[in-house]
């Protein structure tokens, strides 16, 4: 298997699931290699589309291409070249690490035993599980687990890898090992990365887009949307009782709280008052902007620019 | 508070389970499967009505087992549902306490078990009488008893029981699976209790955790005039068993409630966590670097294979580490315990476990049900595996075609079967090495166990993984999976006889140590072939339905399934074969061979009678000799008879027509008379044909009839081949074969209320005891010259009746002539084997034993039980009648003997009886051989007449004088053991209603009640006055001359040489039903002055008679009873045994005996019926 650069494209793709809820709605991506974030709340139908590219589901409408498979009609082809860690799964508690990580490799198409081996030997590592090998999964922690799904999804040099909601539940540390073991990979394949941690976008990605009740709300490099925020954020900390007030005169975009009082993030293309002071945007603005629907949303001549 | 919401809940939400609605509704549709079994029974045998207590309760044991898969799946819930939901660390961190917590969640599985099990039965029978309103008779009056009765003894109990029972293991094990184990083993104990304790009532009616052997036993008992009112009480043993159930369930409750714990569950136990541990000291390593590692990956069908096998190589070891794992070893131990038990002969006697004996058992239900159960569970916990471990995700998306994935899952699940397999061998080898029999036919298990069982359990495997695909609902899946193996065994009673319909089945495989299994085996391979194609296309059915990803509705599915489908070489090749392999079947079932089901067979049974019914009157010549030519042809098994027939009018008229039966199974040609006829009918369907001679037969003129008989083999039928004529072993009876004179009633159908529904008179089974008619006719009674010559193969031995007087070569074919030195009765069997022959003398009679070589375990004893017989039977009753006598080994599937004329036939597998490993000191083997050459005098020189009681003259005079014959050659211990043996009968439930024995017709009755009336006698009168009113019976009666003798004739011999104040005896055994109910009730002994003792017993006495209805009358007795008493010189020399004149009520008798006594006894040997036998002795308690 020869690693070529691929895209990922999608084109149109709409699902209705059967109680009415219209999980996605027309969504057209091109991904190109590299760590690729998919920013969303809860329910925006992230997990859909993950799953959808990873062959697990199949939309109502539209077209995937990875390169030039069809990820829709040959999901055996995809699947050859897919790594996909899912936002919730378990493990057989009474199996060892190193024995799961052997029978996915086997899954996987590694039939010499021992390439097996040297593979399982070096993903554990690379996972930091090494020392763990032995363990039944059953004892294993979240962040164990999940480390060990990285390694399963590692298996076999994915160009597609589907990351849903990887950090959540993770210690900070881990957090940071995680993320480092994705921006390695990021070099040779496409690497999705599904998440409502808005760091874990700025930290990795060069691409991302912002998804939310099943539409993409915006498509962007992180800095250059970052960039073009400047001057465009302001900040003002308040008693948290005057905040209705404030969210009827101004364009409130997030609010936060510190020591008992609270931040709050507004938008504005002048400044507001002068209780507010400019920020510095960062991503957070960027996604809490585009959220409230001051940015990016819908603007298909502003969506050209930013592209 | 907190516990009614727990329960509340519970109830909320098992009942909108549709799990629970759709395992209620498959318990309502099996009992009513049940009640229609049971509704025809009534309907054709008669018996309870369907709302009688009896009934009503047996139904409801059918419900309650039923019941058990409902049970198990509520309680498996239950118990398990929050661990399954990842809920339990919500449930046990509020603050419900464990008792609340647990006895909330078991009361509401309890309350729903218990509404919907109550439901079951009156809902069954409700709407069953509604649909069969038309026979508003078979139910009866509705009886409100019967139903509350049922209820709250069986139905209640048993739900608590079994609730508690499945909730205790599924907690213990944390295994929602554990409570189909649990389930599975109570129905094994309620249903197969009797085969593990091989009839040991008063242990099984214990063992049974649902009761029902107790109601069996009750049911059994009841008479005619109790059977639709005797009432379930809660008394005695029912009582016993409801009270140790419980006991255990709580016992096992009160275990698991202590053991589970609400907390987060550590699975393994402390030292496995000890060893675990080692591995997490952490060791620093540094993280290595990510670097994309390139490996050789492939996708090639090499790749699949490997896939294939390392992954089913991997779920394989899943499997037999975990607790379902230890299944395995369960089965064998448990074959291990089953075998030996199911395997003993009559009255328990063991058998030789050959090799095939223990293959007949291993394909017993009682054993297969269990693997069937195994299979079920596997196939969905392999088709669940990572849906139940929530791998599913990531498992779905690897690059893996789901061929792979359905076919390394089925590879596992063969993987296991095979385990299952050799540990049956080893389980069997290990019964036979117990048993002492040290010839290991490893060959032969292969065969068995891992060709055909193994291919039958793939076959069901396939369907199974089939029906969990298809539904895609774990639970609702086990349950059509077990409804489907129902469907198997059940097809033909819902009217599904053809094979090709019954998935799985086969027209049988059944195989002899003469004919071995070959001429079976093509039938066999050709259904299993087709069986294979439809598995084949089951497969590719679940493939391509496989349950991936999130789409797993089956519209979506089968959405998906038609891309490609037509393409899939397997496909094709699967329909073909099915094609190719129905075809083949159905062209030998139904084309070549005439396929009929059973409603058709007895349409032609009913249409015989109606036809030819009136013919049965007219008076036919008798047959007085029959002269074969005979040609068996073993390699294309296939033969032909020719016969000569001599007719004689015997009667007063001349006879002018011939009536002609020809046989079913043979075709029948070239029928000639020697006299010019024009035949009036030929019916070849139903085998009547009719000549008019035209010149009538004149009374004591005689006319030949020669015809022709062919037995030749068309393929198979839906039954299989017909086994009359194989390679070797063949043998045919000439009913079965030749033409017989006039109309037969014998194919008549018998059964009375079928008879009714096709408007058939009635048609009692015995003909009356006074019937002259039957006294005097000779059909079937009829003595024949005899004469055969038989070709066979060149190295296969012939036999037929009579002497042989010359055997010949001709070309590469042996001949034999046989010629019977005096007439004999017209029943026969000719026979050809490659036997060997063991040959002895008696006196001037030759004595020839034809065995199969192998067969050679009992040739001393038979030689043995012949002399002793023959030695016995002349010196006491008359001379034996022929020059010789031959014993013949055949292949017949039982464990008994046929006594024909010099002629004793027996089955290979009463060649097996190994006597020599009974350890109650008798010779079972011996005692039946006697039996057997008993009736070359009693019913070839005393034939009897057909009429009620003629057993009495047949089987019970053989045992009589058999018994005569062991007292004789070995001893009166071995005879006292062996009518022990034969007492235990009585340990059976059975009703006490029936006819005296005079008017004996039942087995019970011929082969035990008869016998032991006749020692009584003996032992009141004395052998010899006995044994010569036998010898003037044998004297007045002469084979073939009317009036044939009745059990009155015997009767009147009886009563003749037996002394005046002794026929009361006469009158109980034989005249009335009498029981005598005689208990030792004390007894107590003081030393006298002269060294001796005085001993004082009280005896409880009682005569009752009861009628054929159950009405008991007690009859005042004044009856000569034999008293024991038995000091330490033990039981063979009594101090004391005498017989005493006892009445009715308490009696008290000292007696003086000269040692110390230890015990008395009222009639202590048993010599008058008396269903109660323990309680005749007592130990005897010393006075100072």
């Amino acid at each position: 298997m020869e690693h070529t650069q691929v895209h990922l494209t999608i084109r149109n793709v709409s699902k209705t699931y059967p109680n009415g809820v219209r999980a996605l709605n027309n969504i057209s991506l091109d991904i190109p290699p590299g760590m690729y974030g998919l920013l969303g709340p809860n329910g925006a139908g992230k997990s859909t589309l993950m799953r959808i590219l990873a062959t697990l589901q199949e939309p109502d409408e539209g077209q995937i291409l990875l390169g030039n498979v069809d990820v829709i009609k040959q999901k055996d082809e995809l699947r050859k070249t897919l790594g996909y860690l899912p936002q919730d799964f378990g493990l057989l508690r009474s199996v060892s690490a190193e024995k799961l990580l052997d029978h996915f490799a086997v899954l996987k198409g590694i039939i010499q035993r021992a390439s097996r081996k040297e593979v399982v030997e070096g993903l554990l590592k690379q996972v930091n599980l090494w020392d763990k090998r032995k363990q039944k999964l059953g004892g294993f922690s979240g962040g164990m687990r999940q480390r060990f799904g990285v390694a399963v999804a590692l298996l076999g040099n994915p160009k597609l890898m589907i990351v849903d909601e990887p950090t959540a539940g993770l210690d900070p540390a881990e957090r940071v090992r995680f993320l480092n073991l994705l921006s390695e990979l990021g070099e040779n394949s496409a690497i999705i990365l599904s998440t409502h941690i808005v760091e874990d976008v700025s930290e990795l990605c060069t691409r991302m887009a912002i998804i939310n009740k099943g539409e993409i709300l915006l498509e962007a490099q992180p800095l250059q949307a970052i960039r073009e925020l400047n001057g465009k954020i302001w900040r003002r900390l308040i008693e948290k009782a005057t905040l209705p007030e404030l969210e009827r005169t101004n364009n409130v975009i997030s609010t936060k709280l510190l020591s008992g009082r609270t931040i709050v993030h507004t938008y504005s293309q002048e400044a507001p008052g002068p209780d507010f002071e400019p920020v510095e945007p960062d991503l957070e603005d960027v996604y809490f902007s585009t959220m409230a629907g001051y940015y990016g949303a819908g603007q298909a001549s502003r969506k050209e620019v930013v592209l | 508070m907190k516990f009614w919401e727990v329960y509340r809940f519970e109830l909320y939400y098992q009942l909108r389970r549709p799990s629970t609605w759709i395992y209620f509704l498959a318990v309502l549709g099996l009992v009513f499967l049940v009640i229609d079994e049971v509704v025809d029974y009534t309907r054709t045998v008669g018996g309870a009505l369907l709302h009688a207590p009896v009934t009503v309760a047996n139904i409801t044991g059918y419900s309650n087992k039923f019941g058990l898969l409902l049970l198990a799946m509520l309680a498996g819930n239950g118990a398990m549902r929050d661990i399954q939901a990842r809920m339990d660390p919500l449930m046990y961190t509020t603050s419900l306490s464990k008792s609340v917590y647990l006895g909330a969640r078991f009361l509401g599985t309890f309350t729903i078990a218990i509404v919907l099990m109550l439901m079951v039965v009156p809902l069954d029978m409700t709407i069953s009488s509604f649909a069969m309103n038309a026979e508003a008779e078979l139910y009866g009056l509705f009886n409100p008893v019967s139903y509350i009765n049922s209820a709250l003894f069986l139905t209640v109990p048993n739900v608590f029981v079994a609730t508690a029972v499945l909730y205790a293991m599924v907690l213990l094990s944390r295994q929602a699976m554990a409570a189909y184990l649990g389930a599975l083993l109570i129905f094994v104990l309620s249903t197969f209790n009797m085969d593990v304790l091989a009839e040991n009532w008063a242990l099984g009616k214990l063992v049974d955790p649902t009761g029902l052997t107790v109601v069996d036993e009750w049911r059994r008992a009841l008479t005619p005039n109790q059977i639709n009112t005797s009432v379930l009480r809660l008394e005695g043993s029912l009582l016993a068993n409801r009270a140790l159930w419980i006991c255990i369930s709580l016992l096992l409750g009160v275990v698991a409630y202590s053991r589970f714990q609400l907390s987060h569950h550590l699975p393994d136990s402390w030292w496995k966590r000890n060893i675990a541990n080692r591995y997490l000291v952490p060791v620093h390593t540094p993280t290595a670097p990510a670097k994309a590692v390139t490996f050789l990956r492939t996708f090639d069908y090499k790749t699949r294979l490997y896939q294939t096998r390392s992954l089913a190589y991997t779920f394989y070891q899943e499997i037999t580490k975990s607790p379902v794992g230890l299944a395995i070893p369960a089965i064998a131990v448990y074959a291990f315990i089953l075998i030996p038990n199911m395997s003993e002969g009559p009255l328990g006697v063991p058998i030789l476990p050959t090799t095939p004996r223990i293959i007949l058992f291993l394909n017993n239900a009682a054993l297969q049900i269990f693997v069937v159960m195994l299979i079920t569970l596997l196939a969905g916990q392999l088709i669940w595996r990572e849906r139940d471990s929530r791998l599913h995700e990531i498992f779905d998306a690897v690059p893996v075609p789901d061929g792979v994935l359905l076919w390394s899952k089925y590879l596992c699940l063969a993987l296991v079967l095979f385990t299952v397999q050799a540990a049956l061998l080893v389980a069997s080898i290990s019964i036979q090495l117990v048993a002492g029999y040290y010839q290991f036919e490893i060959g032969e298990y292969l065969q068995a166990l891992f060709g055909v069982q193994l291919l039958d359990q793939l076959l069901f495997a396939a369907v199974a993984m089939t029906i969990h695909t298809l539904v895609n609902q774990k639970y609702v899946g086990h349950l059509l999976v077990l409804l489907f193996y129902l469907y198997t065994l059940i097809a033909p009673r819902l009217g599904i006889e053809h094979n090709l319909f019954i998935f799985g089945s086969d027209p049988g495989l059944a195989g002899s140590v003469f004919y071995g299994q070959g001429s079976f085996l093509f039938p066999w391979l050709l259904f299993k072939l087709y069986w294979i194609a439809w598995a084949l296309l089951f497969m590719m059915i679940t493939q391509k339905l496989w349950v991936r990803g999130r789409e797993t509705t089956i519209k979506y599915r089968l959405r998906q399934s038609g891309k490609g489908l037509m393409q899939s070489p397997v496909l094709i090749g699967a329909i073909t074969l099915l094609m190719v392999t129905g075809t083949l079947i159905f062209y030998n079932t139904n084309i070549l061979n005439k396929y009929t089901t059973a409603e058709e067979r007895v349409e032609q049974q009913v249409l015989y009678e109606q036809l030819y019914g009136r013919y049965r009157a007219v008076p036919q010549p008798l047959l007085t000799s029959t002269r074969l030519q005979v040609e068996f042809y073993p390699d294309e098994r296939m033969a032909v008879v020719q016969g000569i027939y001599t007719l004689k009018n015997d009667s007063r008229k001349a006879i002018d027509s011939i009536h002609l039966a020809t046989a079913p199974v043979v075709e029948t040609r070239t029928i000639k008379f020697s006299r010019d006829n024009r035949a009036v009918l030929t019916d070849k369907k139903l085998g009547h044909h009719i000549y008019v001679l035209n010149q009538p037969l004149l009374p004591g003129d005689s006319v030949q009839v020669s015809y022709e008989v062919g037995s030749i083999p068309e393929g198979f039928s839906n039954r299989g081949i017909t086994t009359s004529v194989m390679n070797n072993g063949s043998y045919f009876r000439n009913s079965e074969w030749l033409p017989a004179i006039g109309y037969q009633p014998f194919r008549e159908l018998r059964n009375d209320r079928k008879r009714k529904d096709y408007d058939l008179p009635q048609r009692p089974e015995f003909r009356p005891l006074h019937d002259a008619e039957s006294i005097l006719s000779r059909t079937g009674r009829e003595q024949i010259q005899f004469e055969a010559t038989i070709g066979t193969a060149a190295d296969q031995i012939a036999v037929a009746p009579g002497t042989l007087t010359k055997s010949w070569k001709r070309g590469d074919r042996q001949y034999f002539r046989y010629v019977a030195d005096r007439p004999i009765q017209n029943m026969f069997h000719v026979y050809s084997a490659r036997y060997q022959v063991r040959k002895a003398r008696w006196q001037n009679v030759d004595i020839q034993i034809f065995h199969h070589p192998t067969s050679v375990l009992n040739l001393d004893r038979i030689e043995r039980g012949i002399k002793a017989s023959l030695d016995y039977y002349t010196r006491t009753l008359s001379p034996y009648p022929h020059r010789q006598l031959k014993f013949v080994e055949y292949p017949d599937p039982g464990t008994g003997g046929i006594s024909l004329p010099g002629t004793i036939g027996y089955s290979t597998n009463f060649a097996l009886l190994n006597p020599a490993n009974d350890t109650r000191g008798f010779d079972l083997l011996f005692a039946v051989v006697a039996h057997e050459v008993a009736h070359q005098w009693w019913g070839h020189q005393l034939v009897p007449a057909e009429v009620e009681g003629s057993a009495l003259l047949t089987e019970s005079l053989a045992w009589y004088s058999a018994l005569g014959v062991v007292e004789q050659a070995q001893g009166p211990e071995q005879l006292q053991n062996l009518l022990d043996a034969m007492r235990h009968e009585y340990l059976n439930p059975r009703s006490r209603a029936a006819v005296p024995l005079l008017k004996a017709r039942d087995s019970f009755q011929a082969y035990r009640k008869g016998p032991f009336a006749m020692y009584a006698l003996r032992e009141y009168v004395g052998e010899e006055p006995v044994n010569r009113a036998l010898r003037n019976l044998l004297t007045k009666f002469k084979p073939g001359v009317p009036p044939f003798a009745t059990s009155l004739d015997f009767y009147s011999e009886m009563k003749a040489v037996t002394p005046d104040p002794l026929h009361y005896l006469l009158k109980d055994l034989f005249e009335t039903n009498t029981f005598w109910e005689l208990v030792a009730k004390g007894a107590t002994a003081k030393p006298t002055a002269d060294g001796a003792w005085l001993v004082t017993m009280d005896l409880l006495a009682h005569k009752v008679q009861v009628d054929t209805t159950g009405v008991e009358t007690e009859v005042s007795m004044n009856d000569l009873i034999e008293v024991g008493i038995w000091g330490k010189s033990g039981m063979t020399k009594p101090l004391y045994l005498k017989k005493e004149k006892i009445r009715s009520g308490m009696n008290r008798l000292t007696i003086k005996v000269s040692e110390q006594p230890e015990e008395v006894g009222i009639d202590p040997r048993h010599l008058l019926i008396d269903t109660e036998m323990y309680d005749n002795s007592r130990q005897v308690v010393i006075e100072k």
